[in-house]
């Protein structure tokens, strides 16, 4: 097919560059409801997306026209050649600032990722087992989604850009749930947590943890009481809202945020202005081994993009570097932060909300806001922990920032490695 | 434009009814769905334009097969007389494995046999390429020099869905499109940035682009208004919604809720309440691919069910949820034509379509005047769903303060309003008489699955937390 294409796109007038995407998915997924086969599913998607490239000059200045059609079946020569004159049409009317797409060497390069199972089905059945041996008859998955994901992406272009990578993942969607059913108070009697866990191998010691940890998490829900009141609090979040955290603090500083002014901070510039706490260190990395690639077909480096708390470096795509003037890193996908100096006794030192979890973390970095509805907590008040839900936290994100307390302990997940937890100072709750 | 039926789908047609019928002599029920979405985004922004295909355009073919109590599908975008032995191979793998563990026990579909077209047209001019850029690029320069701005992006889409249903006893097909247009503006002054962001959509390409210039005047305008708006103090307040918080509202703290595919895994709460009580008597609430025209309105949805009007709530007391095939066929109820996929090479799930509070008597200036303290909520941001323990978090963009019954000028932004779905529905005092369904996001499973969907309804006069 990419042969195809390439012969369509030579055979047609004023394409001046090209580059062709082919990803394949293949999916097999099982579905389990109250702890019964509910679905099966296997999915086999191959899609070709194509980009071409007009050079244009108008009133003088270089410009580069450019568009994206999608070729999701096999279809004529007579009909690729006209979706191509579409895109031609279509491109000159795209008039960006001109620069030049990636190049490559004309080889073929194919960096692999190990199959994580040569029997999808049978491992499905494997992972959905070892979340099901675990229940128990008040403490169990109600519903549970195994997902495993195998992609292959192969990107051409017409400056020698030649390479393929694949990747395997394992998804899984739980929902733990305990039913703690007491006919004489009809309020709060099962209540249900929601968790999603990647995995980059089967590791079945490891998903029975997470499914032993996960049960647990949702009997202290069950457990929780109000909070014994409203007022200021210092806050621990962990995992997931650490990371939505880390990833919206760099957002703005890709090559993009900069040229459209997205943001106005400039490399030196202080982002976290410390007074008494510890300063972060957040940077991008390549997901996995075989990702080697970004979209564009850049060969990705890894960057430091806050460093110390301060704008270190700006990342970003081909076409945003190149009019900044300088190298693109390519679009990163991984996010690595520098662990903190704070060691566990001293993270849960002193009273504090632990959240377990919550409706999903707001940040606005414009509005400096943090805050969220929390599921479950625990709080701790200098001498006992409990179980806590029904309330909310809120505050000042870049002011707290001055004095946080970042882990030792490291939390990873296939796109994530970095600190577990973060501890935000005087939070307001309600 | 093309303004019709998928010619691709229409060719593959022969083949597709042959294997259904192949597949049906093998299980017990077999059906396929074909999708071929096709659409263009037009983009601009003051250092980029771009014209493509949509990235949310797909074609392809899931198979499904009910067979011994268990669902299963397989799914494929090549499909031709030579693949045919590949596809059978692949759904007998799948039927076949020596799965581990109990299986749920679901029964076969009943359906109602059923052949029919329908078709939904675009209203109005479909316009150029060049001229929609033109318009973009246009807006953009004029909107880039007014004072504050940091960038303006505005951007216009076009999507035309054709579906094709066969099963043994139902052959459907569908064919509609919907446009819709957007603006997002950051503003800066000094060391402050904001941003305000609207949207339109409507089964009508020039009506969407038309519409433009006004919407993005006014979000340039409020986005200024913004650069004082200050965070909220955390609190209990009186709140008017405007039309998407509304649709936020009856979204996320009603709408999930009454997913009856959470019913089948014991994740809602909603079944307890059924014939009770759950809202002001000022409230009731529909949902359904035919209960209005806008983004979610289809003919027959991805389990070949037909579109219904489904109400939900009616005069504050809970009535009826909304389901599709494979988990109606688990509760023994009839779906509601509320089986949707993200795409083709998704599951179906129970999702909403078009989601509303019916709107009231009151009078808007009525609704303020009556509030001695508290915020005007506006402009739809983000919420989530706790259907078993009816927790609500809806985010919106700001809110206009409100003392002794008129605005005071100041503003709130972000307003991330939580509590329980209850209270909050309980507590709505007033609605008024005017009515707005707004399309321009889409909704999640979770954190998956990602649907267009559209939702709103009249200003609502309630009690929440901010915070």
């Amino acid at each position: 097919m990419i042969k195809r294409i390439i012969a369509a796109l030579q055979s047609v007038a004023g394409v001046d560059d090209y580059q062709i995407t082919v990803t394949e998915d293949d999916r097999h997924e099982l579905y389990f409801v109250l702890g019964k086969r509910e679905t099966a599913r296997h999915t086999k998607v191959i899609s070709y997306s194509v980009t071409i490239f007009k050079k244009m000059t108008k009133d003088g200045k270089e410009l580069l026209g450019s568009s994206t059609f999608i070729v999701p079946y096999v279809v004529s020569k007579k009909a690729l050649e006209k979706k191509i004159e579409e895109a031609l049409y279509s491109a000159s009317f795209v008039n960006n600032k001109a620069y030049t797409i990636p190049t490559g060497d004309g080889k073929h390069h194919v960096f692999h990722t190990p199959e994580i199972t040569a029997d999808p089905l049978k491992t499905l059945d494997e992972v959905g087992n070892a979340f099901e041996s675990v229940v128990l008859p008040k403490k169990k998955f109600n519903a549970l989604e195994i997902f495993l994901i195998s992609t292959k992406v192969h990107i051409v272009n017409s400056k020698g850009v030649d390479y393929t990578k694949n990747n395997a993942v394992l998804e899984v969607e739980a929902i733990p749930s305990f039913d703690g059913h007491n006919p004489a108070d009809p309020t709060n009697q099962k209540v249900e947590l929601y968790k999603y866990f990647r995995y980059r191998k089967i590791d079945l010691a490891l998903i029975h943890a997470d499914a032993v940890h996960a049960l647990e998490e949702v009997e202290a829900r069950f457990n929780a009481t109000k909070l014994p009141s409203k007022g200021i609090y210092d806050v621990v979040i962990k995992d997931e809202e650490v990371i939505t955290l880390c990833k919206d603090l760099i957002d703005n500083l890709s090559y993009a945020g900069v040229y459209n002014h997205a943001t106005d901070k400039k490399i030196g510039d202080v982002l976290q202005k410390v007074t008494d706490g510890e300063k972060l260190t957040i940077g991008l990395d390549r997901r996995y081994a075989a990702d080697k690639f970004d979209g564009d077909g850049v060969l990705l480096t890894p960057v430091t993009v806050i460093k110390d708390g301060v704008v270190h470096a700006n990342y970003g795509n081909n076409r945003f570097a190149q009019y900044l003037g300088v190298t693109p890193t390519g679009n990163l996908g991984g996010l690595k932060v520098a662990l903190g100096k704070t060691a566990k006794e001293e993270m849960f030192k002193g009273p504090h909300l632990e959240i377990i979890s919550l409706s999903g973390i707001q940040i606005d970095i414009y509005s400096s806001y943090i805050g969220g509805e929390v599921r479950l907590a625990y709080y701790y008040d200098g001498t006992k922990k409990i179980p806590v839900s029904g309330f909310s936290f809120s505050g000042n994100l870049f002011k707290t920032l001055e004095n946080i307390k970042i882990s030792q302990e490291e939390f990873t997940t296939p796109t994530y490695v970095g600190p577990k937890f973060i501890k935000l100072l005087n939070m307001d709750v309600l | 434009m093309k303004n019709k039926f998928s010619s691709y789908l229409a060719k593959k047609e022969p083949l597709l009814q042959a294997l259904v019928e192949r597949l049906n002599a093998k299980y017990e029920y077999a059906s396929v769905l074909g999708t071929d979405v096709h659409g263009k985004n037009y983009a601009a922004n003051r250092s980029s334009t771009s014209v493509g295909d949509n990235p949310e355009m797909e074609s392809g073919f899931v198979f499904r097969v009910y067979h011994k109590g268990v669902s299963y599908e397989y799914a494929t975008n090549e499909i031709s007389p030579a693949k045919v032995g590949e596809i059978e191979a692949a759904i007998a793998e799948l039927v076949s494995h020596p799965y581990l563990g109990k299986q749920v026990k679901m029964g076969l579909p009943k359906e109602e046999p059923l052949t029919k077209s329908y078709e939904r047209k675009n209203v109005g001019q479909v316009y150029s390429t060049e001229k929609i850029v033109g318009i973009l690029t246009d807006l953009v320069k004029k909107t880039v020099v007014e004072k504050n701005v940091a960038n303006v992006s505005v951007m216009v889409s076009v999507q035309e869905i054709s579906k094709l249903f066969i099963s043994a006893k139902r052959h459907l097909k569908q064919y509609y499109n919907y446009s819709a247009s957007g603006v997002y503006v950051i503003v800066r002054e000094g060391e402050v940035t904001r941003y305000a962001y609207d949207g339109l959509d409507q089964n009508s390409l020039s009506a969407v682009v038309k519409g433009l210039p006004k919407l993005t005047k006014g979000t340039y305008k409020l986005a200024i208004e913004l650069l004082k708006a200050e965070l909220p103090k955390p609190g209990k307040y009186t709140i008017i919604t405007d039309p998407s918080i509304t649709g936020l509202i009856v979204h996320e703290a009603f709408g999930h809720g009454v997913e009856m595919d959470q019913f089948v895994k014991d994740r809602a709460l909603a079944p307890e309440y059924m014939n009770k009580q759950v809202a002001s008597p000022l409230i009731s609430m529909h949902d359904g691919a035919d209960a209005a025209n806008s983004v979610a309105s289809y003919f027959f949805d991805d389990d070949g069910v037909s579109a219904q009007d489904t109400l939900i709530i009616d005069k504050g007391i809970l009535k009826a949820g909304i389901i599709d095939r494979t988990s109606a066929l688990q509760l023994g109820v009839k779906p509601t034509g509320n089986g949707r996929r993200q795409e083709f090479s998704h599951k179906t799930y129970t999702r909403m379509t078009n989601t509303y509070f019916e709107s009231g008597t009151s009078k808007l200036d009525d609704m303020i005047k009556s509030v001695d303290y508290g915020y005007y909520i506006a402009k739809t941001n983000n919420g989530m769903e706790d259907p078993k323990n009816w927790g609500i978090q809806c985010a919106a963009l700001y809110g206009r303060e409100i003392k002794n019954g008129k605005f005071t000028g100041k503003m709130i932004s972000p307003v991330v309003m939580s509590g329980f779905v209850l209270d909050l529905l309980k507590s709505i005092s007033m609605i008024s008489g005017d009515f707005h369904l707004s399309g321009a996001g889409h909704c999640g499973k979770g954190y998956k699955e990602w649907v267009r969907v559209s939702d709103g309804g009249p200003s609502l006069k309630a009690e929440v937390k901010i915070g």
